[in-house]
């Protein structure tokens, strides 16, 4: 018994195990393997298409349609209309990630404590337990300057100049080849996303991953989760196959992301007053600099370099290295101007920011099982945002960059070193700024109160029995750094209780 | 632990290729050529290097109408048909896009993407998306970029 795969006739398919997991990403992975080193069967169902490394796109136009969710066609619904990046592959968002590595900041697990009736101890003790242990077990790599190349290097020479130095970068990697290609997944082999890492040990112990299955409803009877439902669908096409059901004897996890977990429960009938609200994001912008010499952003680390020194600021600093592909979209204008700016491509570097944002936002179950995002930011995180990307303009200046291409409508395409200034004047409307959703939070999280929390502080969802959510959508907060350790490390935490046998009933 | 057997295959033997057409469908219908002419004003040839005219576009564009999703397509097809029609409001000239002399068309496009008016600058932005993952994937433009060439999709 292993893999099972798109199945286009034949009888409807049956299955049960101890726990149902729904979605491999870092939390599904994350919590189906822990399940099984406990001795539980798992059966894990995921929505997209298994991909070894081999079968990698080549392109960004390939990740477009193996990888990501629905063609990146998710846009926030507010007054910007700005992408919601995730993968949609066996291994989730992990196959197209960075791979970054970063421990939950005490501060936030402190929060979690004061403002959402979580037991700070209990959380601080048992996350830094597991990130030990997927530290171990993911091998973790220091960026080193081979790894990181000129891009990388450059970033923090500026950054050092501002003090704004921290720390080297923690990755998921063995042995990375600094190929600057994670988004497309790495065709090398060497990012350990979960589908690499974490999901094998899962097969290895005789359990099941079902991949190509979005689960369209939870199945209940009364209030307790005893299964999942939904049909193949064929990754490529989305022609329909079979029906599948699969029965959980002991509990349903739902790890589909911060997007697709709300929008699942209530697609399957849950009314829970706080189910959807309180979604959450880092948006992230970037600033391209203009430098004399080549800076090959395709060759080195995607992303090598990173600084939490500004992180009280609201907002992390990282550097990102984009396909050719991907920057003729990210330069401004068309025509002859945009292909001669393209023609400058290999002297571009890329800084990025994700901004800790205060703004909350809403999940809504969509036509097709697709999420509608509402998203909002508002006045003080705009101007947290400008003045971040002003910073990763001084950053470019400081590292010998001659131009900067903020990427802001309404400032000319182009500002000499001397004007990057003009950035902060920029007036506050969301719509100038082109931002990326990539690190999402929140939807069903975790509190003590029902009226403002989708689920009880152990991941139970409000009003239901058996029904534990494990991925992104329990995190009460924003993070302010890297979100995989945790939603691995809190994935982790709901599995042991699962095996513990601790009662999986939440508090009505 | 009991999981019902199933009659589905193993899969993991080797990488998935589901059942994906072999050519891509030729049927793209009559609006392919509004695309088709948007993308190449997006991405001229400039100096040395090509723009998208010298590139695979024709079996490009019929793989993006066989492999996404109609939303995703028809999304294209509304913004091409928008910048088509827009230079009245870009460079103040009562003609479509197709009838505009090559320097005007080419203000037009670079106008239309830099536009204050969020929805031209949105449609600029897919279009751009599109058009940029055929003309960066193309070996003549990614040797004159010092860009190694990409494998086969
Ligand atoms: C480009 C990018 C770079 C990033 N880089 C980093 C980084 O370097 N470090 C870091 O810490 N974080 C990074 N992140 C964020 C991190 O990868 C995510 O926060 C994390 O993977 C989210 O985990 P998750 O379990 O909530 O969801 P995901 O990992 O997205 O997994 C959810 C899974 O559920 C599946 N699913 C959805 N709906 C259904 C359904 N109905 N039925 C069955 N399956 C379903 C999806 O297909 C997907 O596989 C990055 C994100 C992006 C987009
Ligand atoms: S930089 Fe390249 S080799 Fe390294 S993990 Fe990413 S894709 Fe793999």
């Amino acid at each position: 018994m292993s893999s099972i795969s798109y199945q286009a006739t034949g009888v409807p398919l049956e299955l049960d195990a101890d726990v149902v997991v729904v979605g491999s990403g870092a939390g599904g992975a994350a919590a189906a393997a822990h399940l099984v080193s406990q001795g539980l069967s798992v059966c894990v169902v995921e929505a997209g298409a298994w991909r070894p490394p081999e079968s990698m796109p080549s392109d960004f136009y390939g990740a477009m349609r193996d990888l990501f969710d629905d063609w990146q066609s998710t846009l926030t619904l507010g007054p910007a209309l700005w992408p919601v990046v995730q993968g949609r592959c066996v291994g989730g968002t992990t196959v197209i990630n960075s791979a970054i590595c970063v421990r939950t900041p005490e501060k936030i697990i402190a929060s979690w404590g004061a403002e959402h009736g979580l037991d700070a101890t209990y959380y601080a003790r048992e996350l830094e337990q597991h990130q030990d242990a997927l530290e171990t077990l993911l091998h973790i790599e220091e960026v080193t300057p081979e790894m990181g190349g000129r891009h990388n290097a450059l970033a923090e020479q500026g950054a050092r100049a501002l003090d704004g130095h921290d720390h080297s970068m923690r990755r998921y990697t063995k042995g990375c080849e600094g190929r600057g290609r994670c988004m497309l997944g790495c065709s090398a082999g060497r990012k350990q996303s979960l589908d690499r890492a974490m999901l094998p040990s899962v097969l290895s112990a005789g359990s099941v991953i079902v991949d190509c299955a979005p689960v369209s409803r939870i199945l209940f009877e009364g209030r307790r989760a005893v299964g999942v439902t939904g049909t193949f669908t064929h990754p490529l096409t989305r022609t329909k196959g079979i029906p599948f059901t699969v029965r959980a004897r002991r509990a349903v996890i739902v790890a589909a992301s911060a997007t697709h977990t709300p929008a699942l429960l209530l697609r399957s009938g849950l009314k829970g007053k706080a189910l959807g609200h309180h979604f959450r994001s880092h948006p992230g912008a970037g600033v391209l600099g203009i430098y004399d010499e080549p800076v090959d952003l395709h060759q080195g680390a995607t992303q090598g370099w990173a600084s939490l020194a500004f992180r009280d600021a609201g907002y992390k600093l990282e550097t990102l290295s984009l396909p050719l592909q991907m920057l003729a979209a990210r330069l401004p204008g068309g025509g002859t101007t945009l292909v001669r700016r393209l023609g400058q491509s290999r002297h571009l570097n890329h800084l990025v920011l994700g901004l800790n944002a205060r703004a909350s936002g809403r999940v809504r179950a969509g036509p097709a099982e697709r999420p509608i995002v509402s998203y909002k930011l508002g006045r003080d995180d705009l101007e947290r945002l400008r003045e971040g990307m002003h910073l990763l303009a001084r950053i470019h200046v400081a590292a010998g960059a001659r131009q900067i291409l903020p990427g802001i409508t309404g400032l000319p395409a182009v500002l000499p070193a001397d004007r990057i200034g003009d950035i902060l004047k920029v007036p506050l409307n969301p719509r100038r700024f082109l931002c990326i959703l990539s690190h999402l939070f929140g939807g069903v999280t975790l509190g003590d109160d029902p009226s403002r929390s989708g689920a009880d502080p152990h991941g139970r969802v409000w009003g239901t029995e058996g029904l534990v959510v494990a991925c992104a959508s329990a995190i009460p907060t924003t993070l302010g750094v890297n979100p995989q350790h945790t939603i691995m490390a809190l994935a982790r935490m709901r599995a042991q209780e699962i095996a513990d046998n601790r009662d999986v009933r939440a508090v009505a | 632990m009991s999981i019902a057997p199933s009659t589905a295959p193993d899969r993991r033997a080797g990488p998935l290729q589901p059942d994906r057409p072999a050519q891509p469908d030729p049927r793209t219908g009559p609006l392919h050529g509004v695309l088709h002419a948007a993308l190449l004003a997006l991405y001229p040839p400039v100096d040395d290097l090509p723009g998208l005219s010298s590139t695979r576009l024709d079996p490009f564009l019929r793989k993006v109408y066989a492999e996404t999703p109609r939303t995703v397509w028809g999304a294209l097809i509304l913004c091409a048909l928008i910048l088509h029609l827009s230079p009245p409001l870009t460079i103040l000239c009562p003609l479509p896009m197709a009838l505009l002399p090559d320097s005007w068309r080419d203000r037009h496009v670079d106008r239309f993407c830099a536009s204050w008016f969020y929805p031209f600058k949105q449609a600029g932005f897919l279009l751009k998306t599109f058009g940029g993952a055929c003309w960066g994937a193309d070996p003549q433009v990614r040797a004159r970029l010092g860009q190694p060439p990409l494998e086969q999709d």
